[in-house]
């Protein structure tokens, strides 16, 4: 679940406008606890010999189903500061990171409903961490790995910002 | 599949807004519902509010219209007798059934056409004489009335006076005004005896009554949102909810007023219309606040209200204003019609110099040109004559005259001479044909043969048996009847009978077998 910081996006574009060099500032500093995180989901992605072969991409395409590329799969992992469009439930995601493509997706969540059976979930050589909705094996695992160190010093950087923000009287 | 994401830092923007104006609309729904019983009438929460909805904006479309009146009568300088213009096109909405909503911009248009307070109220009852006369609505007579008050009379063809176009033209606004009274007086009298005209009374009274309570309606909601302007209500929309369920509260209370005062007055359907009026004007304090106005502006010098509403001693302090005004007015409309018959006269003789020039061009053309063709001393003259006279030389004009007098006097003698002279003899009258006999030849001349003597071609009568070798047709012929002649032909039995044979054999073989082997025993067979 994410922690409600209200006025964020407000100060994000207050930010952006009047002090945009604060707003670069805040945004690096940001950046700076993403990147570890993002680069450690990356790395819990498995390379293409690690994943089973039937889903590796190869040049005969028998289904719609998605092939995975490691390479493609771990650009598709990383971090956004921009505010997202409020979904139906009303939330504005501020920060976030994210698994973009669907094969990644596939690595991410492959056997978190129904169980580790069958042909093709047990063939991924990670394992799930985290828990219900937030379990993984890439970019959830990493999210638990960091135990929220990365949320609260993005939330540190942001409160600071205000501050500085507040403190220039603009 | 949806992409994954971790929301790090998120911000709830939706549900708090969603939340709270479920809250209002449940609130506002629980308002009507009591109010529904409270009223005693079977309204829902939406039919109320759809009828708030058209009653606030029926009010504010009625006082839009009103400004736009009063700012136009303003700049006219008439500023002083907007409440007597107001409470005239109140009456006569009461008493015609037309709206005020139509009767506001038609009595703006005819103050500004003829700046005359008077001029244009009774321009405005007549217009309703010649509507309901003439099927032809209200604004299009108010704005024919209009047009033809500065002499543009076109559109007042489609109420066939009996006028023609140029009469129209013609006439002064004045005298039309009398021919449409004549035509049409009485009309909306006659239509308002009848049920339809009744109804349009009520549906007018309805109307105003809607106007009244959407009125009443914003200004509650102004009184209970605290608010002065409509503006910084539009500012409190948020807290809108709140106090429209308080407004509707009192809104069904006016309602149930209403409902139980139409029961108890309701006799005759004339009066009901009058009564709901009355009755309105009464709650929402509308005549006391029109009679207040009236009397804080008379007392500002601004009045002008009727001194029977302000009591018998009243004097009105803008009567020498309104005076003023109606003598302008008047002059302008003398203006108008002086200069309406300068531009009708310039125009008639702008058509007659119009038309004469071009008579003169075409008979001056078609003299010329009858000049140059082959024609006769008369018509030479007569023509040349007429050129002069188009020239309008006199002298040259008389002298002409005098030659074509005397050419036509020539001509005339020539023609009884014409006339007198005996009919020609035939020069071949004594002359006789010669006879065709070998004595003709007697006619050629020695030289050639003959004997030279004249040969007598008469033929004895009742002598055709001696016709000549050379011919010559026998008296009988002459005379017309026909000679019955004998021809005798002389053939060679031999040469016939063979080229007839031939002839039958070359037919046969061409295609007529039954010719072929007919002889000796043979029935006819094809020939192999």
């Amino acid at each position: 679940m994410p922690t409600e910081l209200k006025g964020a996006n407000e100060l994000r574009k207050a930010l952006k406008k009047f002090s945009p060099d604060l707003d670069k500032e805040t945004r690096d500093e940001m950046v700076g606890f993403l990147k570890p995180l993002v680069k450690k989901a990356r790395g819990f992605l498995p390379s293409n010999a690690d994943a089973p072969s039937g889903f590796v991409k190869h040049e005969v395409k028998t289904a719609k189903f998605p092939m995975y590329d490691a390479a493609e799969a771990r650009r598709g992992v990383g971090y956004k500061l921009t505010p997202t469009k409020p979904n139906r439930q009303g939330w504005v995601q501020t920060v976030s990171i994210h698994n973009k493509t669907a094969a990644g997706a596939i690595v991410e969540t492959a056997g978190r409903k129904s169980g580790i059976t069958g042909n093709f979930s047990p063939r991924f050589s990670g394992t799930f961490a985290g828990s219900r909705k937030m379990q993984g094996r890439a970019m959830f695992k990493a999210y638990d790995q960091d135990q929220g160190k990365a949320k609260a010093a993005i939330i540190k950087a942001l409160e600071k910002a205000a501050a500085k923000f507040n403190a220039k009287g603009i | 599949m949806a992409e994954l994401r971790i929301p790090i830092i998120g911000e709830f923007k939706g549900k708090k807004a969603f939340k709270d104006a479920d809250n209002s609309v449940k609130g506002l729904s629980k308002s009507f519902k009591r109010l529904a019983g409270a009223a005693g009438i079977g309204l829902t929460a939406a039919a109320l509010i759809k009828f708030g909805k058209q009653a606030a904006k029926a009010f504010i479309e009625d006082e839009k219209a009103a400004s736009q009146l009063a700012i136009s009568v303003k700049n006219l300088g008439l500023a002083f007798d907007t409440p007597r213009i107001e409470e005239f096109i109140s009456n006569l909405s009461k008493a015609s059934g037309v709206a005020d909503d139509v009767l506001r911009p038609s009595m703006q248009k005819l103050l500004q056409t003829t700046g005359s307070v008077a001029k244009s109220t009774e321009l405005l009852t007549q217009a309703l004489d010649i509507s309901r006369g003439s099927g032809v609505d209200y604004e299009t007579v108010v704005n024919d009335l209009t047009m033809a008050y500065v002499g543009q009379t076109r559109g007042l063809r489609k109420y066939s006076l009996g006028l023609s176009q140029s009469e129209l033209k013609t006439m002064k606004f004045a005298d039309v005004q009398e021919k449409l009274n004549k035509q049409f007086s009485g009309a909306n009298a006659a239509y308002l005896d009848t049920y339809a005209g009744k109804m349009g009374v009520l549906g007018t009274a309805a109307g105003e009554a809607s106007e009244i309570i959407g009125k009443g309606l914003i200004d509650a909601l102004m009184i209970l949102s605290g608010d002065t302007t409509v503006d910084e209500l539009a500012v409190s929309m948020e807290t809108l909810a709140l106090n429209t369920a308080k407004a509707v509260t009192e809104l069904a209370k006016l309602v149930k007023g209403v409902v139980n005062f139409g029961t108890e007055s309701y006799g005759k359907v004339d009066n009901f219309a009058d009564d709901i009026t009355n009755f309105l004007d009464r709650l929402t304090g509308h005549e006391e606040r029109i009679a207040a106005r009236a009397r804080a502006a008379a007392t500002a010098g601004m009045g002008g209200y009727p001194s029977s509403a302000l009591g018998g001693t009243f004097v009105d302090p803008n009567a020498a204003a309104r005076k003023a005004a109606e003598a302008a007015a008047a002059k302008r409309a003398k203006e108008l019609a002086a200069l309406q018959k300068k531009s009708l006269d310039t125009q008639k003789k702008q058509n007659a110099l119009t038309k004469a020039a071009k008579i003169l061009d075409i008979e001056r053309i078609n003299i010329t040109a009858a000049l140059r063709g082959k024609i006769s001393e008369t018509d030479r003259l007569s023509l040349n004559l007429q050129l002069t006279l188009l020239d309008k030389n006199d002298a040259q004009a008389t002298k002409l005259s005098g030659e074509l007098t005397e050419a036509v006097k020539r001509q005339n003698a020539l023609n009884a001479a014409l006339l007198a002279t005996p009919e020609a003899p035939n020069p071949y009258r004594n002359w006789v044909a010669p006879s065709m006999g070998t004595a003709a030849m007697a006619g050629v001349a020695p030289s050639q043969g003959g004997s030279g003597v004249i040969p007598d071609f008469n033929v004895p009568a009742n002598q055709f048996s001696q016709v000549g070798p050379l011919g010559g047709l026998g008296a009988g012929v002459i005379a017309g009847v026909l000679p019955t002649i004998n021809v005798t032909v002389e053939l060679d039995g031999q040469t016939v009978g063979g080229a007839i044979r031939d002839s039958q054999i070359n037919d046969s073989l061409s295609g007529s077998f039954n010719q072929v082997n007919r002889g000796q025993g043979f029935k006819g067979a094809v020939a192999v």
